[in-house]
């Protein structure tokens, strides 16, 4: 027998809290089972589609383009299924889905509205949906005699809106009457003259996979199973030809009409090939080429002066390229999204490997000189390039939404959307979901889910991914977990290491924005939906479908550096009374590199963390291109290609370098025959092999991509070949060609190490100079960058600025500079639980008249009873009691017995030390010397704050540790090789990173009163103690000084004891830290 | 479920605006038999806690099937000392399903194939339909309510 059948009702992941499998996986069983071609058909979206398209090219499958279209007649809820049958019909689905969803009063819910859904026939085919939750199945089945007579109408409108595309859906979900239901559907078809289509509807890959699907539809409706519509079946799977031979025995018209439904659809959309340029406004009678034209010469003219023969000629290639390419309207929309920053007064940088392009610099887009910084357009955009161009422009993250906001209100007419992502679930997610599945509580939900390994990432790629429960499970992390208990949890283990890593829920991207182009809105490219955020419309493609389908994103980020030196230079302008631009600071300042030499860079933009830190005390920065290297070295890549102890050394002159053949001297000179960066495998190409830059760049892309060892021969023999015509001779070529293969895969761009290099030069400059506000911008600008706003604070009060005690009359909404330039106040909103409408009226009313009293306070303001109590606790109201800070009781006391507002919908403003506190061992900071003291008003205060507003924690036991032979962190830096040392200090962060040998080590960044402290712990010391590490809040380190003449100081720890317990050990007769080691081991 | 005699007779015999119809059709008769099934009161032998009561019970009996040449398959019950039946012919199978109900539970998950079939009756009494359980080891269970 002849099995010609291919599934037609398809649901992958794609369609969230339901599908459980990728497009991919999809594609790969239909494959396997032999079938010709597949359809995707997703829930209101068409996500999966790109990816369904990627993922067939050559197996054999082809795509079918579809949707479930959830819709409601008669208090009925059901779904229809459409299959595109042409390209036409493909932007029908666009359109369809992007008015129904953009219109939809519960975004999480969206219903299309029947005229809707006539309105968009075209080209579309339509199956009824399957049995029973198809519209017109429920209906038909409905024991409500009123809406079964309705399907007969429904059924007739449809026929009349798709004609002969018509068909009923019948299906089997094999549970209990699904045949005496299937009959039903099919005599009512059979009676009004409908075709049938037989399918199966998919959920899932295979049999066994109904449980994560189950879990799933539990999950997305915030419900312990069995979620709604639950059947008790498995057979939502992929089933094979034969079987639905053998369901649809009796009815092989169904089989013959599905075949030829699929062989209509199949691949009739076709979505790559070509790039779709948005429309840039133009006057009329004005072309996008000619426009860009001379707004760059305008902007050349600007920033060079007079035009110099260089300048000319690299404009001439470059726009000769833009407009050959037809990218000029792209420039054109991202030169105005610039202008509407300018008119705003929002801050913006570029950043990316667009500062590459002399035509960017001209328009204002990127900072970095081009011929200057030896740029290469070609990095950046050549001929040869099929994808789209990819201009990043980072805005203040404050305001950045405005910009946004007016860029997308000028390009309403052609469409224009923010971009969106799929997010996959992390094991810790996945253990979540399940748990809520299985009807835990949420307590216990958090504590299933904590300490299990959460997912890093470096971009797309995971670092340390965990293998196996077992290893999970065997994480000191992990000891003592409840899910040690395998027998009790082992339906919860099982299935979230099913459910990890698979598609979990769409999110929107921090910065993509697309736009439509002048053939077509956007609605036609791509199916539109709503962000979440109002007004804000979402693609419902990510950025590497987009890139498929060839619609250019620009990405419009939030910076929060912007942010912070942009408040710092209006401080300092204010104090100053002149103007300070923050992005235009005096160059080649020496006390900032002296600074930044010392590694004290806390703050400072991509160079505060620990390991750029000690990179700076090894490199010795002394011009801004040490900046652009020491960004572009602190990277996973010339990590683990160990780039960076050569390129120190070298830079400090305390090694020769030689590079293997004398064509590459000019190429790699400025980095000191170290490949740095990306742009210098171009340049090696042409000075070996004598390919062009446009070919340097392909070489370049296919060396990063994973294209076999196959193409890689071919690439190495035309490079081969192509030296050796050059006379260069092959082994020196082949050792040339080896090292930029290896090179290639972890390369940084020059073009985007620039742009990010100026920030970081300028937040150098600002600490440098201008502290108190440069820390103030930073607090205020909370969550961002390495640091937590405690350590940046005590940062702060280390580099000599007064911290100020917070005061209600006194203190602003976030930190304040006082003292002239000296000091900083703490500011209201890091009072834990105040609202927004709080502050502000604290603001407000006590610009009319002071307060009198904490009632006085409570009764003018919308402060709630729990945020007035925490104001108490944080010391904003000590000036309302004539004793101060000892009156905090009477006032708490008094604040007690106010009565309870309303909350009326006021939302407590995000914690600036939020993000922080959710970290491991976090939780436990404000407590750390409660715990040896006893619960103080101090302790209170850095509970609310989270800040150490008075005194560094470790300040009260200064005495104790130094009896117990602690050594300050600032004065570790200094000690001999092999010293033996004890440290101590509270955990920044754990990190692990990968190393050059790949073996596994940890890092711990911990801080006392001197400054912060890198510790290093291998395997082994790891396994002993780790748990420490995530379980206390501050520790007792015993370890050895390694001073190694080439990679500098490290602390390698080779014992770890709770501070808590070292303390109270101290401080009891019976305690002697002779016992410590042995203890912790113990504990071990 | 208590409830008191008082309570089922409160509880009309007709939905709210039933119209009468001159003969009863299919659609009447269910549109009163939903509205009964409405009744708080009414309970379902399927829902029953324990698996007997005083008007109901369910049965769940492990049988055999034995297959004859010729291809007819009968059931026999040889773990129960008093039925009516032993041993009865399949003459038609009218439906299958898949029941994986509860695999969320330890203790009630169930993972099976079910058919309702038809059996041969006694030459005094017509045939029975009966629901057969096939589980993961092979093994049947005959399954029904009887109220």
């Amino acid at each position: 027998m002849t099995t010609n059948f291919s599934h037609l009702h398809v649901r992958s992941g794609f369609s969230w809290g339901y599908g459980t499998a990728t497009p991919e996986e999809m594609v790969e069983r239909a494959a396997g089972l032999g079938m010709g071609a597949l359809a995707l058909t997703d829930r209101d979206t068409l996500a999966s589609i790109p990816r369904l398209m990627q993922a067939c090219t050559g197996t054999g499958v082809s795509p079918i383009v579809g949707a479930e279209i959830t819709m409601e007649t008669k208090g009925v809820r059901g779904h229809v299924v459409l299959l595109a049958e042409s390209g036409r019909g493909y932007q029908s689905l666009c359109k369809l889905i992007t008015s129904y969803r953009l219109d939809a009063e519960d975004r999480h819910n969206p219903i299309c509205p029947l005229p809707t859904l006539l309105e968009h026939a075209e080209g579309l085919l339509c199956l009824t949906g399957s049995i029973p939750f198809g519209l017109l199945p429920s209906m038909l089945l409905s024991r409500d005699s009123t809406v079964s007579r309705g399907a007969r109408r429904l059924a007739t409108l449809l026929l009349d809106a798709f004609g002969d595309d018509f068909y009923m859906e019948i299906s089997d979900d094999r549970t209990e009457g699904s045949r005496r239901r299937m009959a039903r559907v099919a005599n009512f078809a059979e009676e009004i003259g409908l075709p049938l289509a037989a399918t199966n509807e998919v959920a899932y890959l295979y049999p066994a996979d109904h449980r994560l699907h189950d879990v799933l539809v539990a999950d997305a409706n915030l419900t312990a199973m069995p979620g709604p519509g639950y059947r008790p079946t498995d057979r939502l799977h992929l089933v094979s030809a034969e079987e639905m031979y053998r369901l649809f025995a009796d009815r092989p018209e169904a089989l013959t009409n599905t075949a030829a439904i699929a062989e209509r659809c199949a691949g009739s959309v076709r979505l790559d090939g070509r790039v779709h340029m948005p429309a840039a406004r133009l006057a009329p009678g004005e072309g996008p080429d000619r426009k860009l034209f001379a707004l760059t010469i305008g902007g050349a003219r600007e920033r060079y002066g007079k035009l110099d023969k260089q300048v000319v000629s690299r404009l001439r290639r470059e726009i000769s390229c833009i407009e050959g390419l037809g990218f000029a309207p792209y420039f054109l929309i991202a030169r105005e999204a610039v202008d509407i920053a300018h008119e705003k007064g929002v801050p913006v940088t570029g950043r990316g490997s667009s500062a590459n392009s002399i035509v960017a610099y001209c328009l204002g887009l990127t900072q970095p000189e081009p011929l200057g910084n030896d740029l290469l357009f070609e990095r950046f955009l050549h001929e040869h390039r099929l994808d789209a161009p990819d201009v990043d422009l980072d805005f203040c993250s404050r305001r950045r939404d405005e910009v946004r906001d007016e860029l997308m209100r000028r390009y309403k007419h052609v469409g224009t959307a923010v971009v969106a992502t799929a997010s996959k679930m992390s094991l810790r997610g996945a253990v979540r979901v399940v748990a809520r599945a299985l009807g835990h509580t949420p307590r216990e939900i958090d504590d299933l889910a904590r300490h299990v390994p959460s997912r890093v990432k470096d971009r797309d790629r995971e670092l340390h991914p965990v293998a196996a429960w077992d290893q999970a499970l065997s994480e000191p992390a992990m000891r003592g977990h409840p899910l040690q208990d395998r027998r009790r949890y082992h339906l919860l283990l099982d299935l979230s290491w099913k459910l990890k890593g698979r598609l979990h829920e769409a999110g929107t991207h921090s910065a993509g924005v697309v736009f439509g182009t002048v053939e077509r809105h956007l609605s036609e490219h791509i199916p539109l939906e709503p962000s979440g955020t109002p007004g804000l419309p979402r693609c419902q493609y990510d950025k590497d479908d987009l890139e498929f389908i060839g619609i250019p994103k620009l990405d419009m980020l939030g910076l929060r550096m912007h942010t912070a030196l942009h408040e710092a230079g209006e401080l300092v302008s204010k104090r100053l009374c002149k103007k300070v631009d923050v992005l235009s600071l005096p160059p080649d300042d020496k006390d900032t590199y002296a600074l930044v030499r010392t590694g004290h860079n806390i703050g400072m933009f991509q160079l505060e963390s620990p390991g750029q830190q000690v990179l700076s005390r090894r490199l010795k920065p002394r011009r801004f291109a040490d900046i652009v290297a020491s960004i572009s070295l602190f990277r996973p890549g010339p990590v683990r290609g160990d780039l960076v102890t050569p390129y120190v050394l070298r830079r400090n002159a305390r090694e020769e370098y030689s590079v293997p053949l004398p064509e590459l001297e000019d190429v790699l000179r400025e980095t000191y025959g170290v490949m740095v960066y990306q742009e210098q495998v171009l340049s090696a190409a042409r000075a070996v092999a004598g390919f062009s830059l446009a070919e340097g760049d392909l070489l370049r892309r296919a060396m990063t991509k994973d294209r076999g060892p196959g193409a890689m021969d071919g690439i190495r023999q035309e490079f081969l070949q192509r030296a050796r015509q050059r006379g260069v001779p092959s082994a020196g070529a082949s050792q040339v060609f080896n090292w930029i293969e290896g090179f290639a895969s972890y390369g940084f761009p020059k073009a985007h190490a620039a742009s990010f290099a100026a920030l970081a030069y300028s937040s150098a400059y600002m600490r440098t100079h201008y502290p108190a506000e440069f820390f103030c911008g930073i607090l205020n600008a909370q969550p961002m960058g390495f640091f937590s706003p405690r350590v940046v604070l005590n940062e702060a009060r280390r580099v000599g600025i007064r911290i100020l005690l917070p005061d209600i009359h006194l203190s602003g909404n976030g930190f304040t500079v006082d003292d002239e330039g000296h000091a900083l106040r703490v500011g209201l909103k890091y009072s834990k639980g105040l609202s927004q409408k709080a502050l502000d009226s604290i603001l407000e009313e006590r610009e009319q008249r002071p307060f009198g009293s904490v009632a006085d306070l409570y009764r003018r303001t919308a402060v709630s009873r729990d945020a007035l109590e925490n104001l108490v606790r944080a010391g904003f109201l000590d000036a309302l009691h004539p004793d101060g800070v000892n009156g905090r009781t009477a006032m708490l006391f008094e604040a007690t017995r106010l009565p309870k507002k309303p909350r009326r919908g006021q939302e407590e403003l995000v914690h600036p030390a939020t993000g922080w506190e959710s970290r491991e061992g976090r939780e436990n900071i404000s407590y750390l010397s409660a715990s040896v003291s006893g619960e103080s008003a101090e302790q209170e205060q850095r509970r609310i704050l989270r800040l150490d507003v008075e005194r560094h924690p470790l300040e009260p036991f200064r005495a104790t540790l130094e009896s117990l032979g602690v050594t300050p962190a600032v004065q570790m830096l200094d000690l001999p090789h092999g010293t033996r040392v004890r440290a101590a200090g509270i955990i920044e962060i754990l990190q692990r990173p990968p190393t050059r040998s790949g073996r596994p080590v940890w890092f711990p960044l911990v801080e006392d009163e001197s400054g912060l402290l890198q510790a290093t712990m291998f395997e082994g010391v790891y396994g002993r103690y780790g748990h420490v590490l995530h379980h206390e809040p501050a520790y007792l380190l015993e370890g050895r000084v390694e001073q190694d003449p080439r990679r500098g100081f490290s602390y390698l720890v080779e014992r770890i004891m709770p501070l808590r317990t070292a303390l109270a050990r101290a401080t009891s007769p019976a305690g002697r830290f002779s016992r410590v080691g042995e203890a912790a081991r113990t504990a071990g | 479920m208590e409830a008191s005699v008082s309570d089922i007779h409160c509880y009309p015999s007709r939905p709210h605006d039933f119209v009468e119809p001159l003969f009863a059709t299919q659609e009447s008769r269910s549109e009163i038999a939903e509205h009964l099934l409405r009744a708080s009161w009414l309970s379902r032998a399927s829902g029953m806690p324990e698996k007997s009561g005083s008007i109901a019970h369910c049965i769940e009996e492990t049988v055999q099937l034995q297959r004859y040449a010729g291809g007819h398959v009968e059931i026999v019950r040889t773990g129960v000392r008093r039925c009516s039946w032993r041993r009865r012919r399949i003459v038609e199978v009218l439906m299958r399903w898949r029941d994986v109900r509860w695999w969320w539970s330890d203790e009630d998950q169930v993972d099976r194939l079910l058919f309702r079939v038809i059996v041969s009756g006694h030459s005094s009494l017509g045939g029975a339909v009966v629901d057969l359980a096939l589980d993961r080891s092979g093994e049947w269970t005959l399954v029904g309510i009887v109220d």
